[in-house]
């Protein structure tokens, strides 16, 4: 399978991308890692006149430390993330996270920037970001605005990006200590993407929930927190019944759900509650 | 687009149309035809190549995003004619029946030994998880990574 | 030996036993490599591949993104053993193996998960056996 033609750029600073972009509008995409970008070319679901590589960009890769604040580069892979022992240390979500994104190959080319500006309401990234309330920051030409993660997932395949803007980060507050994390998913059988996936950030304090945040993907269109099992969750001691009880209220959020030959509305809903449920029990377990 | 992309070490520039996959310049400029096209859709792992070091795939990747890396294919992991001990390990277990999957099984396991020298059965299934297989059942694939494993851990001792 | 979620319908095979006869084996590596193949293939039809069409006829699992062919961690390790009745056809009393496994699979996982299922009256299930499925019949009002 070949792709249709296209002008290929490879700016060498965000400026000169956000120059482009603005240029050719809604010619053109942005590619970082392409595993989702190139296969969707070449079935020409999309065709557009201008590619726009942002892989080259120095500065939009790594993760650093600004004081408590955790910062992931756009480009960063989610191998890097993976991998990263810092992260592992201060937020083992993200890693824990990343290493359930698709394949190790998808994994080393894929992009924490690229998938969230993607928007599959399937991806692993929106659940993560939610129950981490990241600040996601945002360039477009002579500007720079902070997306908070609850704003940033707007439909399917649709985030808050606008056409002539770059995400440039991902900037994270350090979760206190002692923190306790999982993410758990159901992957579809042949894709892996996540059926349902349920990101889940507790802190506990003399064995109350002190705070907590849920992220959901799969289930909607669009990523959402599980506010009412938030809640239900927080300054309570988290006995079983308890968990359970909010676990129940997961997927109150979602008003439209996804459904295909996978898994119906009702099934996905089903998961979601479950496996929130799982999801605070295995973090719990690791507190 | 003048491009110039390093395959097992020797340099090879073209000028290409952007919409050029990297896997066909691989096959078709290159005539490096180990390296196979399954699924075109980032599923199957048939085009597996190591990209500066980690597997990827290729067939999911422009070759001007490839511009100025080292990519090393199945052609490129023996050693003066010697198996490289996966490949080694797929020959002595059975690791492949009609051998279409396996250039891409053998640099995915490559990727993996690389991050986890020493991986537990359940390690080694999940890791492959990016290579679909329809002959073998994976359980010879299995047993060949481990055989790997084991001649790789030795090799490390011996030059220790 | 396969366990099935209760919440969720998720299947996992935990065990698989295979015994087959291919009368003298040349070379039992060979055989053993076409044993578990075609264990893998009847084990996957059981539980995961589907062809789906829409009501217009159109294919939607035309992708590996959409049909699912098994990946390593969705099968499990194969525990095989064999007898040896040789035949007396051909002088070396061998039989052909070739992807001698995929006949006992698909009913084999099939009728466990079935088993599973039985405290809520199940007894016939369509295949594949997929969770969703699964999860309905363990929570219809018959069971």
């Amino acid at each position: 399978m070949i792709t249709g033609n296209f002008d290929y750029f490879a700016p060498s600073n965000v400026e000169e991308a956000i120059k482009l972009l603005n240029e050719y509008g809604d010619d053109c995409k942005i590619i970082s890692g392409g595993h989702s970008l190139v296969p969707v070319l070449k079935l020409r679901l999309a065709s557009p006149a201008v590619l726009i590589d942002i892989g080259r960009i120095k500065g939009l890769k790594g993760i650093s430390f600004e004081g408590g604040t955790i910062v992931i580069g756009t480009n960063t892979t989610h191998a890097e993330i993976a991998r990263s022992a810092e992260l592992k240390k201060h937020c083992p979500l993200l890693v824990e996270t990343a290493g359930q994104i698709g394949d190790q190959q998808v994994r080393n080319r894929g992009t924490i920037g690229g998938s969230l500006t993607h928007a599959d309401p399937a991806a692993d990234w929106p659940a993560a970001v939610l129950a981490l309330d990241a600040d996601i920051i945002v360039k477009g030409k002579g500007s720079v605005r902070t997306i908070k993660a609850t704003d940033f997932f707007v439909d399917i395949m649709t985030s808050a990006v606008k056409s002539n803007e770059i995400v440039t980060e991902i900037r994270i507050t350090k979760p206190a200590q002692p923190q306790a994390a999982a993410y758990l998913k159901v992957p579809q059988a042949a894709s892996g993407f996540a059926v349902v996936g349920v990101a889940a950030q507790l802190t506990l304090k003399d064995g109350r929930c002190e705070k907590v945040a849920i992220g959901i993907t799969g289930l909607g269109p669009k990523a959402y927190r599980a506010s009412t099992s938030e809640n239900a969750l927080i300054g309570n001691t988290l006995d079983a019944a308890t968990i359970s009880a909010a676990a129940e209220k997961a997927d109150t959020e979602a008003v439209d759900t996804m459904e295909d030959i996978h898994a119906s509305g009702e099934f996905r809903r089903n998961l979601t509650r479950v496996y929130t449920k799982r999801a605070i029990m295995a973090a719990m377990s690791r507190a | 687009m003048r491009i110039s992309i390093s395959i097992n070490g020797v340099k090879h520039d073209a000028d290409v149309e952007p919409r050029l996959l990297l896997v066909h310049f691989i096959r078709d400029l290159a005539g490096l035809t180990g390296t196979h096209i399954g699924c075109e859709t980032s599923i199957c792992g048939a085009c597996t190549v190591l990209m500066d070091g980690k597997p990827v795939k290729c067939c999911a990747i422009l070759a001007v995003q490839a511009d100025g890396s080292e990519i090393t294919t199945i052609e490129g992991l023996a050693d003066e004619g010697r198996l490289h001990p996966i490949q080694e390990g797929f020959w002595e277990c059975h690791g492949l029946q009609c051998g279409y999957c396996t250039p891409g099984m053998i640099m995915s396991a490559y990727g993996l030994l690389q991050e986890n020298p020493d991986p537990t059965e359940d390690e080694i299934r999940h890791g492959l998880e990016g290579n679909l297989c329809r002959c073998t059942g994976y359980q010879h694939i299995v047993d060949a990574v481990r055989h790997a494993s084991r001649q790789m851990a030795a090799k490390a001792v011996k030059a220790g | 030996m396969v366990e099935v979620d209760r919440e969720t319908g998720e299947v996992k095979v935990l065990r698989y036993i295979a015994v087959d006869d291919c009368g003298k084996q040349i070379n039992p590596l060979l055989v053993a490599g076409q044993i578990h193949g075609g264990i893998a293939q009847g084990l996957a039809q059981a539980l995961y591949e589907e062809v789906v069409y829409d009501e217009n006829g159109q294919l939607l699992t035309g992708e590996l993104m959409d049909y699912a062919v098994p990946k390593a961690f969705q099968l499990p390790r194969y525990e095989c053993d064999h007898t040896e009745t040789p035949t007396d056809v051909n002088p070396l009393g061998a039989k052909g193996a070739g992807e001698a496994g995929t006949i006992g699979a698909t009913p084999a996982v099939a009728n466990a998960v079935i088993d599973a299922l039985s405290p809520f009256g199940v007894k016939h299930i369509d295949l594949p056996l997929k969770p969703e499925k699964l999860w309905r019949l363990m929570n219809s009002p018959s069971s």
